[in-house]
């Protein structure tokens, strides 16, 4: 049984009376307890929101979120506060996610006094001291400020306030975003490891396709709000099927000079996400759209054993050239 | 020689006054930009690549300060050069973009003022004039509708749009040099490589050079020509593009390359950081983080040292040349 599964879940924006945006319109994916799923896609695509959702921190207006077979979004506000220690988060901005007036010792704790209260301060001192050591700080972080310590130290003090609580899920909301290519090489092994050790569930939130094919066995493409393709990773980065992926995919470049890059395959820009589309949000970018595309909604098929797209073109035996 | 290239930049200096002292930023930074380069300045963040970029643009400071060296445009000497001469030459023969487009346009003026004052500060054009320069550099930059843009502000524009009127502005003068500061690290990958396109397409055109600071090295390996890479304030390694990639000689070049996420290969990250750049160290700056490091290393400052020109790294204990790639 996957240890989350999230269905069909839709989320509106109003923001001051302007007009309505979908940012996450009928998501469905699930994760094995243990492994990681990544979401791809350019901003605004609806990641973080599907990652807040998850974390309980945003309600949606439609669907349902089973964690370990319960349904969150039936549950009470006291049994969801129960399981806040089960699903914890690291955030992209190390820094702005860390509260500048705290010392290191006080964040990591925090979540210690909230969840943990059975807790003695000196139990819960030995419990943020051993976290720190397993990020690879240690003790001598405890009484420092964030703004004291580099970007790599700020990202490993927000991993261990999200793993002192021993979590079974974590949320990893473009976690290395923000940092040095080396630094970032450090916190994703060190990421890794973590998971191997405590058998960690990951949804991984990234806009960066070699840190996610480094990283996941499952992939997800978002677009405006939709899953366009879904997948085993490393299958969908090297073959990607739908019209989306493909022209996504096509930007990312080789850091190998001997690589050359492919010409792109989208049009235009990505299109406000107020616009209201009956059919594939694609249609006036795709380079193999039909008149059928705009008609109804295309939903997320099969298109192997493994994947599936949500395309119009991609009947399971067709390939897009 | 000195007529083919478009940019000498000799032992450039640049420091910060602060209340714990003296941070030695850029230490003597040497390199040259042929027209048609691409030239790619990588390094972690705080070695010194927007400090050394803002410095040969004239845009250092306070507390930052030009405290020494040289830099050459078209044989002409910037350091040193009042600001009123300073600004004969910048926004006219060099154009500056830089990471964000929304600090670089004003929040209050239409963008048709915008390009009225960028275009007016170098030449005389009355309003239409000044209008239709501003259409057809919008065009230029691949804006389908450039009328609207001009009516409107920088708030109604998205990222990508609004680098690229950045862009069009920069282009106005037709600069023969065109200094860029991570101009699509804020940006989607879709929309970075519609910018890099381009902007690499429009310096090709017409024998332009571009220098181009990154921290992405799939960007230098894609768009630029040549490759300067930074530790600490120094430059430490110098090359062609598949020189450097293919067969680095520096071994903090190789930790770099050895960051980047690849198929089937395991990454390895760098720990440890930068040197205090207030006591700055006598000897190898890297010597810290080193695995190649020996006594001699903690002592002693390595040079750039070159075998061909154009080719360099600064090490005691460079890693062997791949023979194949010396030359490419
Ligand atoms: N205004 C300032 N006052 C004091 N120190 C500064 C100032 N601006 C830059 N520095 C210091 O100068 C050094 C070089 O900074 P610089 O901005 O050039 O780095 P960079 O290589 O561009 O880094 P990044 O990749 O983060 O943009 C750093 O140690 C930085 O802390
Ligand atoms: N709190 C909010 N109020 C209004 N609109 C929002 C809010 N959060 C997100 N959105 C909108 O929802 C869409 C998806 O946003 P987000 O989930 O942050 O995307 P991503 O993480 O993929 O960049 C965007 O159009 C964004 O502007
Ligand atoms: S459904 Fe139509 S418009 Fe959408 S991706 Fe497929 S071909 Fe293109
Ligand atoms: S000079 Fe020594 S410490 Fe510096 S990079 Fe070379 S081997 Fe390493
Ligand atoms: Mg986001
Ligand atoms: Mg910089």
């Amino acid at each position: 049984m996957p240890l989350l599964e999230v269905e069909n879940i839709v989320k509106t924006f109003r923001r001051g009376g302007g007009p309505e945006v979908r940012a996450v319109d009928g998501v469905s994916f699930s994760i094995e307890s243990g492994e990681t799923l990544s979401l791809i896609g350019e901003s605004g695509s609806g990641k973080s929101t599907i990652g807040r959702i998850v974390l309980g921190l945003e309600p949606p207006d439609e669907g349902r979120i089973l964690f370990d077979g319960q349904d969150l979004t039936a549950m009470s506000p006291r049994e969801l506060r129960a399981l806040r220690s089960s699903i914890t988060a690291v955030f992209q901005e190390p820094y702005e996610s860390l509260n500048p007036r705290m010392t290191v010792e006080a964040i990591v704790g925090e979540p210690l006094r909230l969840f943990r209260r059975e807790l003695s301060a000196a139990q819960r001192r030995d419990r943020v001291i051993a976290t720190l050591e397993e990020v690879g700080l240690g003790e001598r972080v405890l009484r420092r400020h964030p703004g004291d310590l580099s970007g790599g130290q700020q990202q490993r003090v927000g991993i261990a306030r999200a793993l002192v609580v021993d979590p079974r899920m974590i949320v990893l909301d473009e976690p290395t975003s923000s940092l040095d290519l080396t630094v970032r090489a450090t916190v994703l092994n060190l990421l890794r490891e973590l998971q191997e050790r405590h058998a960690l569930t990951y949804l991984f939130i990234s806009h960066d396709i070699a840190t996610v094919r480094y990283f996941s066995r499952s992939t997800g493409v978002l677009y405006l709000g939709k899953v366009m393709e879904y997948g085993p990773t490393h299958e969908l980065i090297d073959e990607p099927r739908h019209p989306y992926s493909v022209g996504l995919l096509s930007c990312t470049l080789s850091a190998d000079p001997d690589v050359s890059v492919p010409a792109q395959r989208l049009e235009g820009d990505t299109p406000s996400p107020t616009t209201r589309r009956a059919g594939c949000p694609l249609v006036g970018r795709c380079p193999v759209e039909l008149a059928s595309c705009s008609a109804a909604p295309v939903p997320l098929m099969p298109i192997s054993p493994t994947r599936s797209a949500a395309c119009l073109r991609l009947a399971p035996t067709e390939v897009v050239a | 020689m000195t007529e083919s290239r478009i940019l000498q930049v000799e032992a450039l200096r640049v420091a910060f006054e602060t209340r714990q002292g003296t941070v030695h930023a850029v230490n003597g930074v040497d390199f040259d930009v042929r027209p048609g380069d691409v030239l790619g300045i990588v390094g972690e963040s705080g070695c010194g690549k927007s400090a050394t970029l803002r410095a040969i643009a004239g845009l250092t400071q306070p507390p930052g300060e030009v405290t020494g060296g040289s830099v050459r445009f078209a044989d002409r000497e910037l350091v040193g050069l009042s600001r009123r001469s300073l600004r004969q030459v910048l926004g006219k023969d060099i154009g500056f973009i830089s990471q964000s487009p929304f600090g670089a346009l004003n929040p209050i003026l239409s963008i048709e003022a915008q390009f009225r004052n960028v275009i007016r500060a170098h030449r005389r054009a009355t309003k239409r004039e000044c209008r239709e320069i501003a259409l057809r550099a919008l065009t230029d930059v691949g804006i389908a509708g450039p009328d609207r843009v001009l009516g409107g502000y920088a708030h109604q524009l998205s990222g990508g749009m609004a680098q690229r009127v950045v862009i069009a502005m920069a282009m106005v003068h037709d600069p023969r040099l065109l200094l860029a500061d991570e101009p699509t690290t804020a940006l989607d990958v879709t929309v970075q490589r519609q910018i890099l396109d381009l902007v690499t397409g429009l310096i090709a055109e017409a024998g332009r050079s571009m220098v181009l600071v990154t921290h992405d090295l799939s960007v230098v390996a894609q768009y630029c020509t040549r490759v300067l890479v930074m530790y600490a304030g120094r430059p430490v390694e110098e090359g062609t593009v598949r020189q450097v990639f293919k067969s680095p000689r520096h071994p903090y070049t190789q930790a770099l390359l050895a960051a980047v996420p690849r198929v089937g290969e395991e990454i390895r990250g760098l720990s440890g950081g930068l040197p205090d750049l207030i006591d700055y160290p006598v000897g190898c700056p890297y010597a810290e983080r080193c695995p190649r490091a020996t006594a001699l290393c903690a002592e002693e400052m390595p040079a750039m040292a070159s075998c061909v020109p154009g080719r360099a790294a600064a090490c005691h204990h460079p890693l062997e040349e791949v023979a194949s790639y010396a030359a490419s």
